[in-house]
């Protein structure tokens, strides 16, 4: 039923070896490409300025990327 | 000797890296437990956001012939009551909760798609401050959370601008709604979407379907009524932002357009978010009856799969919603059956907590009063809201203050109750502190009297026939006494949220220590520290009951072995 996830029996492994196996690595994409995304949406807002909306769009493309190439 | 000097020099002087920071640590995380937290803390404070606002509203209706807000202010003070309330408050809390405790329920590390999850939770923190700082810009959303079109377009109808501002929208304000509704959707489906996959996949050896926590179920059941159902609000949204800016005329009648659309499209995304809001908060109470009767759940296949008997009718009864917009004959018979209907596996549930209770070792802590104020309010929600499906009835009293009444007796009364016994229930858990029981109590009895002193009086409006959404009044239509009560109740229910604030403040400074099963619970989140490690369990348990906890406390007992399912 469940799947190899991290979620095998390890009796033997301390904790923190546990910890270091298990968890994901920390990432700052989310943040950035949710931010993008708000600054997209605030570029529809404002659209007397659609540099906001093409710098909110640029972003996100990068956040895509970045969050696709990182190493996890 | 020197160049070990330097390599040390070196190695103190290096700038830490913005994850090692406390503040970079919670930006980057992808703990679902430091995510929960967040995602509550959030919708907390958009509760007390949306709490002011609920003030503002009842303080301008105290008395008739109010003028403490400007109407144009007051249209968007209600508005962004309710926006706030549904969508930055219940559904994030509700988010932040399953976030936190059904890992550690099923008995897994963490949820299947850990950055995914980050990204949810930002979203739905940039979305709220989006809404909410279009305050800033004077331009709030202002034509009720269900945004009916044409009252949305930018344009009134038949006609190529809005000169009558009545009849449409032409600031930003409604851009604001589409537009933060939009995100807030990639938010929930995406927390839907880890849901699934981390319930389906995830779970502990032993933990059969079967097996599952109540509250996992339910949250189960939600994820996929928010996949099926945000579609339809999503292409709304999306058809009224092309109304409003290319031209196009989805709801406008006058370009050939259908205004019913709308309705149609709203509320079938809208009818099961009523369910959305309130199946979790079934799950809370269905974990917390049994630890403070001592008792097992009284009839968890019955509750698990009304809850499933819920999710599919909750999408065959949106047009209630609509009985006043002219349905035909049969559309009418058709949904107010189906309406009827729904109300049968929700009468399961509750038959079933009362059985849960009945002949149990009641111990009246916090989070058993809760969960007892829930079943009796929800159940007053419940009942008007089965009086609403009669057709006759609901043309009676529709758009007026009765359903105010219903929505916060099953939102209010349902929803928030059962969050607040999940709070109190999972709070050591999360700190490792118990809330002081008092205090609690103290709040408890508040809420629970400010609760009907505001929303009682409003049957009885409803009935007088004031209007929902209404400005104001003149003094001699005899509503004045009933709002000044609810406008008493709806302060009652501010200083009780102020008295758990107090609560919650003072028991992170100096609170009771917590053990890491301060209740004497059954599930497995109990098993592991308070709060819980970053890899919540050493060594995944393995299950053989639905009390697994409960098993591992008492082996002689356990469920395992008299108990087959």
């Amino acid at each position: 039923m469940a799947e190899d996830h991290g979620q095998s029996k390890n009796p033997g492994a301390s904790n923190e070896a546990v910890e270091q196996a298990i968890k994901a690595k920390q990432s700052y994409w989310p943040i950035v490409l949710a931010a993008s995304l708000t600054l997209t949406l605030v570029g529809v807002i404002l659209m007397s300025h659609p540099i906001v909306f093409w710098v909110g769009v640029a972003f996100v493309i990068v956040s895509f990327i970045g969050w696709g190439i990182e190493r996890h | 000797m020197a160049t070990r000097t330097i390599t040390e020099g070196v190695s103190i002087a290096r700038r830490r890296r913005l994850s090692e920071t406390y503040i970079g640590d919670w930006i980057m995380t992808t703990d679902h437990k430091k995510i929960g937290i967040m995602y509550m803390i959030t919708a907390f404070f958009f509760f007390l956001v949306g709490g002011v606002d609920a003030l503002l509203i009842r303080t301008q209706l105290a008395q008739p012939n109010g003028k403490v807000l400007s109407p144009d202010v007051y249209n968007q003070i209600f508005t962004m009551h309710a926006v706030t309330m549904i969508f930055l408050f219940i559904m994030p809390m509700l988010t932040g909760l399953g976030n936190y405790i059904v890992p550690l329920m099923i008995g897994a590390r963490d949820m299947a798609f850990p950055r995914m999850n980050a990204f949810g939770y930002w979203v739905v923190l940039f979305a709220g401050l989006f809404l909410t700082s279009s305050f800033l810009f004077g331009a709030a959303p202002n034509a009720g959370w269900f945004a009916y079109a044409p009252l949305t377009e930018l344009s009134g109808p038949g006609t190529t601008s809005c000169g009558n501002a009545v009849m449409c929208t032409p600031g930003p304000n409604m851009d604001f709604w589409a537009l933060g509704i939009l995100m807030l959707g990639i938010s929930s489906i995406s927390a839907s979407i880890n849901f699934v996959v981390t319930i389906l996949k995830l779970r502990a050896p032993g933990m059969s379907i079967n097996r599952m926590p109540l509250f996992t179920w339910m949250t189960l059941i939600t994820a996929f009524l928010l996949l099926f159902s945000l579609p339809s609000v999503t292409m709304a949204s999306i058809l009224i932002l092309l109304d409003r800016h290319l031209g196009t005329h989805f709801y406008v009648a006058g370009f050939g357009g259908d205004p019913l659309l709308w309705q149609h499209l709203f509320w079938s995304f809208g009818h099961p978010e009523v369910y959305i809001l309130i199946l979790p908060a079934f799950g809370i109470i269905s974990e917390v009856l049994p630890v403070f009767a001592r008792k097992p759940i009284f009839g968890y296949t019955f509750i698990a799969w009304s809850g499933v008997a819920i999710g599919f009718l909750s999408f065959t009864v949106w047009a209630h919603h609509m009985f006043a917009v002219g349905l035909p004959l049969v559309a009418q018979a058709f949904f107010a059956t189906s309406t009827t209907l729904i109300a049968i596996p929700t009468a399961v549930k509750i038959f079933n907590w009362i059985g849960t209770i009945y002949g149990g070792k009641l111990s009246f802590k916090a989070p058993m009063l809760f969960a007892l104020g829930f079943i009796a309010m929800f159940l007053i929600g419940g009942l008007n809201g089965a009086a609403l499906a009669i057709v006759p009835f609901d043309y009676q009293v529709t758009d007026t203050y009765f359903v105010v009444a219903h929505l916060h007796y099953v939102l209010f009364g349902g929803s928030v109750f059962g969050i607040f016994a999940g709070i109190y229930y999972w709070f050591p858990k999360m700190t490792g502190k118990l809330l002081n029981e008092r205090l609690a109590q103290v709040h408890f009895w508040l809420m629970l009297i400010g609760l009907n002193l505001t929303f009682f009086p409003m049957h009885i409006l409803g009935l007088l026939g004031m209007p929902r959404r209404i400005y104001t009044y003149p003094d001699n239509l005899g509503w004045n006494e009933l709002n000044l009560i609810a406008t008493i109740g709806a302060f009652t229910i501010g200083i009780s949220i102020l008295v758990f604030v107090w609560n919650f403040v003072v028991t992170l400074r100096s609170g009771q220590v917590a053990s890491t099963d301060p209740w004497n619970a059954f599930t497995l989140e109990w098993d592991t520290d308070s709060p819980p490690k970053p890899y919540n369990f050493a060594e995944i348990p393995t299950v053989r009951s639905r009390r697994p906890f409960y098993d591992k406390k008492n082996p002689e007992t356990a469920d395992w072995k008299s108990v087959t399912h």
